[in-house]
C-alpha cells in the first residue's frame, strides 16, 4: 500500500510549483504576454469588426453560411407542446399573442396560409414545425434539372405545394420520402411561395417534438449504444427541437488553429465554447464559470453560437453585453461520433450542431 | 484580484491589463509549472492563458469571479499546451532523463514524511491525472490555502472541494499504487 498523506502531497505539489521562481524569468513572462497582447491589440484595430477569436473565425464561415438566420414559426397552443393530430386542434391564429415560451406545431391550415406567403417578410427561409403528413411524387417540370425538384406533397389538401430536398449540407441528414410517406410531425423550411425544404421528420418524446434536454441527451446515448459506427467516422443524427437554455462558455485558448476533417467538426476546437444546459438549471452560468467538468445532461454546441443566436440585438459592439442565458426552443443535429481530440471541453452529455432558434410567427 | 483593474481591462484599457497580468503571472507561472512539469510548457501555457484571458475578458460576466474564470482559462491552456507536446514529446519514464526541476529530491522538504514517497514516483503518477486535477491539488497545496480559499478561488462550494480534493488524492495513490 502506498503512503499518500496530506503532507506528502503538499511537499511534492511545492516542489513541483517552484516556490522561488525566478524574478527576472517572471519578469519576461510578464513582457512576453504584453507584447502578444499589443500585438493583438493592433491586429483587432487593423481589422474592423473582427471577432476576439480569430483563429476560431475562419471556422465560424462555414456554419455562417450554412446556419441562415432561420426560425421556427410557432403558433401558442394552450397545450404547450403537446402534439395533436390536425382534426383536434385549434387554428394557432385565434391565439392573442406569440409566446415565444410556448412550443407551437402548425396545423394543416396554418401551414398553408404561411407558406402562401413564404416568398414575403418573415416567412422566407424561416423554419416551421408542422403537424402534416407527406406523401412522394409531385410534378416534375421541366425546369427540374435547373431548379428543386419536388420530392413529395402534402397528403391531404394544398396540391399546390411542392416539397424539396434540403439545401445543400453534406454535413446534415438530407430529409427523405420513401414509398410510404412521412406522418408529422415534420420539420420545414420555407423556401418562397408554395414551396417547402423537408429538413426532416420532428422525433417524440412523450408526444412532444420538443424535447426536454435531458430526454435528448439519453436519445443520443441510445444511438451509441445501438448502433455500431465506426470509431472514426463524423456522423451527424436525425434532427431534433430541443427547448434549452443556450449560454456562452468559457474560451479554449487557440494558439495555433489545428485543421479539423470535416471542416466542421472544427467548430467544436478551440474557441468560446457555448453550451445548452436544462431549463431547470435556475443559472447554468454559476456552472459554467466555475466546474471543470460539465453536467452529463448538458449538450456542447458549435463555438460563437451564444454569440448566433444568443445576443441580444441591443448588444451590438459597444453596448454592454447581457451574458444571460437564453432560454427558448432550438434545431440541432447531435453529433453521434465524432472524434474526440478535435472536440474540446466535449466532456457534456452530447455534442450537436445547433442549427437554428426556432421563434413564433404570426399567421396570416 | 483588484476589481477596478479587472473592470478596466475589461473596457479595453491594456495598461489595466498588464497591471493584472504583473499581479498574477508569478501565480499563474507556478501553477502550470506544477500541473505540466516542465518549465518550458510552463510558459507556454502562462502565456496563452493571458492572451486567451484578453480576448475574450468582455465575455466576463461578474468581474467578482475573475479569479475562477481565469483558473479554467489555465486548466484549458495547460490542457492545450499538453495535447500539442504529446504528439512530439515522450515523457521518459528513466528517473535519469526526468526534467531537472521535476527530479528534484524531496528530502529537503519542511515535511520529513514527504519522503515517504519518491520524486519520480509522484511526478509520474501525477501527470496520469486529469488536468482538473491536477489544478485543483496545486492550488490547494501549493500555496497552503485553507479550503474556503481555494472554494472562493475557484467558485464553488466547500463540500465540492472536499469530494473533489477526496477524489483526487484517491486517483493519485491508484496511480502511484499502479506503480509498485
Amino acid at each position: 500500500m502506498v503512503e499518500l498523506d496530506e503532507p506528502t502531497v503538499r511537499a511534492h505539489i511545492r516542489r513541483r510549483a517552484d516556490t522561488a521562481p525566478d524574478p527576472v524569468a517572471i519578469g519576461g513572462l510578464a513582457a512576453a504576454v504584453r507584447e502578444k497582447v499589443r500585438h493583438e491589440s493592433q491586429r483587432r484595430s487593423l481589422v474592423p469588426g473582427v471577432v476576439a477569436l480569430a483563429p476560431v473565425r475562419a471556422r465560424f464561415a462555414l456554419a455562417a453560411a450554412i446556419v441562415v438566420a432561420v426560425s421556427l414559426v410557432l403558433v401558442p397552443l394552450a397545450g404547450g407542446p403537446l402534439l395533436q393530430r390536425r382534426s383536434s386542434m385549434q387554428p394557432s391564429s385565434s391565439m392573442p399573442s406569440l409566446d415565444p415560451t410556448v412550443f407551437q406545431v402548425l396545423t394543416l391550415d396554418e401551414l398553408q396560409r404561411v407558406v402562401a406567403v413564404g416568398d414575403t417578410e418573415p416567412y422566407v427561409d424561416r423554419i416551421v414545425v408542422a403537424d402534416v403528413d407527406l406523401g412522394p411524387g409531385g410534378p416534375r417540370q421541366l425546369t427540374c434539372l435547373i431548379e428543386d425538384c419536388p420530392i413529395g406533397l402534402l397528403v391531404e389538401g394544398a396540391p399546390g405545394i411542392r416539397v424539396i430536398e434540403p439545401f445543400e449540407d453534406p454535413d446534415i441528414l438530407p430529409g427523405r420520402i420513401g414509398e410510404n410517406g412521412v406522418s408529422g410531425p415534420v420539420i420545414l423550411r420555407i423556401r418562397r411561395a408554395n414551396t417547402v425544404e423537408l429538413i426532416g421528420e420532428a422525433p417524440t418524446a412523450a408526444g412532444r417534438a420538443a424535447w426536454p434536454l435531458p430526454s435528448f441527451v439519453q436519445a443520443v446515448r441510445d444511438y451509441l449504444r445501438t448502433m455500431d459506427f465506426a470509431p472514426t467516422s463524423f456522423l451527424v443524427g436525425p434532427p431534433y427541437v430541443v427547448e434549452a437554455k443556450l449560454l456562452q462558455g468559457q474560451p479554449v485558448p487557440c494558439p495555433t488553429a489545428a485543421a479539423a476533417s470535416p471542416a466542421r467538426l472544427g467548430e467544436f476546437g478551440c474557441g468560446l465554447t457555448a453550451w445548452l444546459a436544462p431549463t431547470v438549471v435556475a443559472d447554468p452560468t454559476t456552472i459554467i464559470d466555475t466546474s471543470d467538468g460539465r453536467p452529463p445532461d448538458w449538450v456542447r454546441v458549435q463555438n460563437g453560437m451564444y454569440r448566433r443566436f444568443g445576443m441580444e440585438p441591443a448588444n451590438g459592439p459597444g453596448a454592454t453585453p447581457n451574458w444571460d442565458p437564453r432560454r427558448g426552443f432550438y434545431l440541432v443535429f447531435p453529433l453521434v461520433r465524432y472524434d474526440a481530440r478535435i472536440c474540446f471541453d466535449c466532456d457534456a452529455g452530447a455534442v450537436a450542431i445547433l442549427y437554428a432558434k426556432l421563434e413564433p410567427v404570426p399567421i396570416p | 484580484m483588484n476589481r477596478e483593474l479587472v473592470e478596466a481591462a475589461r473596457r479595453g484599457d491594456r495598461d489595466a491589463f498588464d497591471a493584472l497580468v504583473r499581479q498574477e503571472v508569478a501565480g499563474v507561472y507556478r501553477t502550470t509549472l506544477a500541473i505540466l512539469g516542465n518549465a518550458a510548457d510552463a510558459e507556454e501555457a502562462t502565456q496563452d492563458a493571458f492572451v486567451s484571458a484578453w480576448r475574450n475578458l468582455r465575455s466576463l460576466r461578474d468581474t467578482s469571479r475573475f479569479d475562477a474564470w481565469l483558473g479554467r482559462i489555465v486548466v484549458n491552456s495547460s490542457r492545450m499546451t499538453l495535447r500539442r507536446r504529446r504528439g512530439v514529446r515522450e515523457i521518459s519514464m528513466n528517473a535519469d532523463q526526468l526534467p531537472s526541476q521535476a527530479s528534484r529530491p524531496v528530502g529537503t522538504s519542511d515535511d520529513p514524511e514527504a519522503t515517504a514517497v519518491g520524486a519520480d514516483a509522484f511526478d509520474r503518477a501525477f501527470e496520469r491525472l486529469p488536468i482538473e486535477d491536477r489544478h485543483l491539488l496545486t492550488v490547494t497545496y501549493a500555496e497552503d490555502r485553507s479550503l474556503d480559499d481555494v472554494g472562493r478561488l475557484l467558485g464553488i462550494p466547500i463540500g465540492t472541494v472536499k469530494s473533489r480534493l477526496s477524489r483526487a488524492r484517491a486517483a493519485l495513490a491508484r496511480a502511484l499504487e499502479g506503480q509498485a
